[in-house]
């Protein structure tokens, strides 16, 4: 009897283990957010709502690991490039279909690249192919052509180096789509996308949801779940009570008292997602006392960043910035020591640089919430009253956004809060757009603080044309070092987004880059 | 007769002229350049160029509107930034869950509005017509995303009894005709999407019927209350007849008949999209959509919605004042 009893127990042991630790095949995921997909051609949409869907139908050549922006295979396995750093080439993955049964071949791959970059492509409609634009330099920009080697080879050959390509490439706009599709569908393939990923479309009812069934000849293996839905539902706090009654099973976009009430709820649990943003105020050197190192010092130690991110982030929602990257990007300079908050000696510094008695200025405020600043005209008026404490009088401008932004690009602002999300998870995404002096150019400037560092330009096109990962790292942490030297910003914070889901969702892992592959994830 | 209908259809023109120039200044009183606003962040000098050419915005005010109003005429509202899509084809697409759910939601507001008034008439200042008219009053006044979000949380996460949200289940397969649910399950003899999309029609429904519930109520009340002191009500009491008869027969028809046009205004507005319903109950109407527009800074969206909804909330108005003229003759001799 005994002896049966404690077969009983292991079995149960045994069985309990296996219950929590092996993935459970079937069943439906229903994501809830906050809008609808825009569109489902992934190259001709910008939002993150269409990129999170066709993420699941289509695959890019390279993609980014799971938890950071390393560049690893996915429909191409293995690439090289070139010593002039000008031609890449990619072999690729054999055996994969697209959903409607075309193969995977160079010549797909060579229709689709064809389709982004030509302007006079009979394939070349849909959209603005904005993406294609901003990160290879409009079209056909930087990519001089696409050459199918054999059925499994292609060559591409760039115009000049450029050091962020694959990182580019594993973007999930530029996702390899079935030539058959594009040309069946027309204008209307955004409606009914076809690729090679681990979900096939299956139905759109717009404004409500999209639903995904499981491509069970998924070429790294069937997904766990049968079926995706997608529903959009407006409301952020409608949407937590479909979470807590359990019509759905995950969502984002927490208002921040929901997340607390997540976390008292035993059956949620909520997870974060890796910053890939920053929030800054930005000093405008143009304009004086800007130009004045000891006066951007001193408003850096003015402020309390601890307060504000804990404020106005939302508790646990958001870090302190002390780099112009989040910490999710390698290049990440960890060593540097942040400006504390020191009130007597930012005065000092002010007094040093000539004005004991501070200063009048302006204090730009954004108009509407961005997901690096959820609010903004409070943030302002809380640096305001840091500001008054060592003597400096700003006064809070806010425009509306279109104004604002036109206002900043072209220098009118004295100091202007603004902030940037990372496309392709690349340094140079960020150092180069928001602090080279390239970038500096009155009317379309995305350096707004116009600070022109010749050092700083100097490594960041020095990293743009070189290919090895560890040195360009490098290059980047030697950025942080300059760019914390000189304070042409405050560096406010980097904001990690709650996803909030039910226990019984397994293996969720968000990427910074704002959407995932969910072939992985299993449900209790 | 047919005098008065051919005059109130003529006005309709001018109502609708005003209307179509409402639409067309919206998107130039924004301050700033629209292409740009509408471009966002990172948008390049020759894509605003290309959008202002698109938009029209280089011509004169003037010619900008007659060419908008030419096109508007042959049903081109332009195409949806977010989308690329004729204007005109995203509106009529989300039409019918709206009017579905709005005719739900008037349905339920005529019925009990015009039932609590009668009661409310027929025992005016007691205890009754006051908790009455007391609630007619919070219903006017209630915010509709507060009680929304009440509705939700009582009656589906803690009764349980109605989904949160939605149009139907995510476990519903039903082939979609006419977009309108319930017919289409009608259609194709899908009896568990029928109940299944009736259930989901509730609770939005409940919210929206608060607003036009009310102020129905008020209007019954105090329009019974005016016929029932006229000398053919004393009349048939006189003679003696029951008091439910007079009420339901003789009174009620006349006292219905301003009724009747409130129900028709109520109507229109509600076809018009209810925004903060159908955004708190992920309702995918034309609310919905306006939302979404406006989120987006889709202005050709915005202003195709909203030149729909008054040219219908127009149109309703019309059939109502034509209606009345049958019921009430009087009117005719105006």
């Amino acid at each position: 009897m005994r002896r049966v009893l404690i077969i009983l127990l292991i079995l149960l042991f045994i069985f309990s283990i296996g219950n929590s630790a092996v993935p459970k095949r079937g069943g439906t995921l229903v994501f809830g957010r906050g809008g609808d997909s825009v569109k489902l051609d992934p190259i001709n949409v910008t939002d993150g709502e269409s990129l999170r869907v066709t993420h699941q139908i289509f695959d890019t050549l390279v993609k980014y690991k799971e938890t950071n922006t390393e560049v690893v295979p996915n429909l191409a396995t293995s690439w090289t490039v070139s010593r002039d750093q000008k031609v890449w080439t990619f072999r690729l993955r054999k055996g994969v279909k697209f959903h409607d049964g075309t193969p995977f071949n160079a010549e797909a791959v060579k229709f689709n690249f064809d389709r982004w970059r030509d302007e006079k492509n009979p394939y070349h409609f849909g959209g603005e192919f904005e993406y294609w634009g901003y990160m290879f330099g409009g079209f056909p920009g930087i990519v001089k052509s696409v050459d199918v080697v054999d059925e499994y080879t292609i060559k591409i050959i760039l115009e000049k180096p450029c050091a962020p390509f694959l990182s580019n490439l594993a973007m999930t706009c530029f996702a390899i789509a079935s030539p058959t599709a594009i040309k069946k569908y027309k204008e209307d393939f955004f409606k009914n996308p076809v690729g090679t990923g681990a979900f096939k479309f299956v139905s759109w009812t717009k404004g409500d949801r999209i639903v995904l069934e499981a491509n069970k000849e998924y070429w790294a293996g069937t997904p766990y779940l049968d079926r995706i839905i997608f529903r959009s539902i407006p409301d952020n706090s409608a949407r937590f009570m479909e979470l807590e009654a359990g019509t759905i099973d995950i969502m984002d976009g927490v208002n921040p008292e929901d997340v607390e009430r997540a976390k008292q709820n035993p059956n949620l649990q909520v997870i974060l997602r890796p910053s890939l943003n920053v929030g800054y105020l930005a000093m405008n050197m143009d304009k004086k006392p800007f130009d004045n190192l000891k006066v951007r010092l001193a408003i850096n130690y003015a402020i309390d960043k601890k307060a504000l991110v804990e404020a106005f982030f939302g508790k646990g929602l958001a870090i302190v910035a002390k780099n112009p990257i989040p910490p999710s990007l390698w290049g990440y300079n960890d060593k540097i020591e942040d400006y504390p908050y020191d009130p007597q000696k930012a005065k000092q510094l002010l007094a040093e640089a000539g004005y004991p008695n501070g200063f009048k200025t302006t204090l730009w405020a954004m108009p509407v919430p961005r997901p690096y600043n959820p609010q903004p005209r409070k943030l302002a008026e809380a640096v305001q009253s840091y500001l008054k404490a060592v003597g400096i009088d700003a006064e809070i401008v806010t425009y509306d956004w279109g104004t604002y932004l036109q206002k900043t690009e072209n220098g009118e602002h004295d100091m202007a809060f603004l902030g940037w999300t990372g496309d392709n998870g690349d340094p140079d995404n960020f150092f180069y757009v928001l602090l080279d002096k390239d970038n500096a150019v009155k009317g379309s400037a995305g350096n707004i603080a116009f600070y022109r560092s010749d050092e700083l330009h100097e490594i960041l096109i020095k990293a743009q044309t070189i290919s090895d990962k560890k040195e360009r790292a490098k290059l980047y942490e030697k950025a942080c070092e300059i760019v914390h030297r000189d304070a042409p910003w405050v560096i406010i914070a980097h904001t990690t987004p709650p996803v909030v889901a039910k226990k019984t969702v397994h293996n969720y892992i968000p990427h910074p880059t704002g959407s995932e592959p969910l072939y992985r994830v299993w449900k209790e | 007769m047919r005098k008065y209908i051919i005059r109130r259809i003529l006005l309709v023109i001018p109502i609708l002229l005003g209307v179509s120039f409402f639409s067309f200044i919206l998107l130039r009183l924004i301050p700033g350049d629209p292409a740009r606003i509408i471009l966002g962040e990172r948008a390049s000098s020759s894509e605003i160029e290309r959008l202002r050419e698109e938009l029209g915005l280089n011509k004169p005010i003037f010619i900008q509107y007659i060419i908008f109003l030419g096109k508007a005429l042959r049903g081109d509202l332009g195409r949806s930034i977010m989308t690329r899509e004729s204007v005109f084809k995203e509106v009529i697409h989300r039409f019918p869950a709206t009017i579905e759910l709005s005719l739900f939601a008037i349905i339920l507001a005529s019925f009990v509005g015009i039932m609590a008034g009668i009661i409310a008439a027929t025992h005016p200042g007691s205890f009754i017509d006051t908790t009455i008219m007391i609630s007619a009053l919070g219903g006017v006044s209630m915010p509709i995303f507060w009680l929304g979000l009440m509705l939700i949380w009582i009656g589906a996460l803690i009764l349980g009894w109605f989904p949160p949200s939605g149009r139907i289940g995510v476990d519903i397969d039903l082939k979609v005709i006419t977009n309108f649910f319930l017919l289409d399950s009608i259609i194709t003899g899908n009896f568990k999407a029928f109940f299944n999309a009736l259930h989901h029609l509730l609770l939005p429904g409940i919210a929206l019927s608060t607003v036009p519930m009310a102020i129905i109520a008020r209007m019954t009340r105090s329009s019974m209350l005016e016929v029932l002191t006229q000398e053919y009500i004393l009349a048939s009491y006189a003679k003696g007849l029951p008091k439910r008869k007079i009420i339901y027969r003789s009174a009620l028809k006349n006292a219905l008949i301003p009724v009747i046009t409130v129900i028709g205004m109520e109507f229109g507005f509600l076809l018009g999209g209810a925004i903060m319903t159908e955004t708190i109950f992920s309702w995918p109407g034309l609310g919905r959509l306006v939302y979404d527009a406006i989120m987006a800074r889709d202005y050709p969206l915005v202003q195709g919605c909203i030149l729909l909804s008054a040219t219908v909330f127009v149109f309703i108005n019309l059939i109502v004042d034509i209606l009345y003229a049958f019921i009430d003759p009087r009117i005719r001799y105006e």
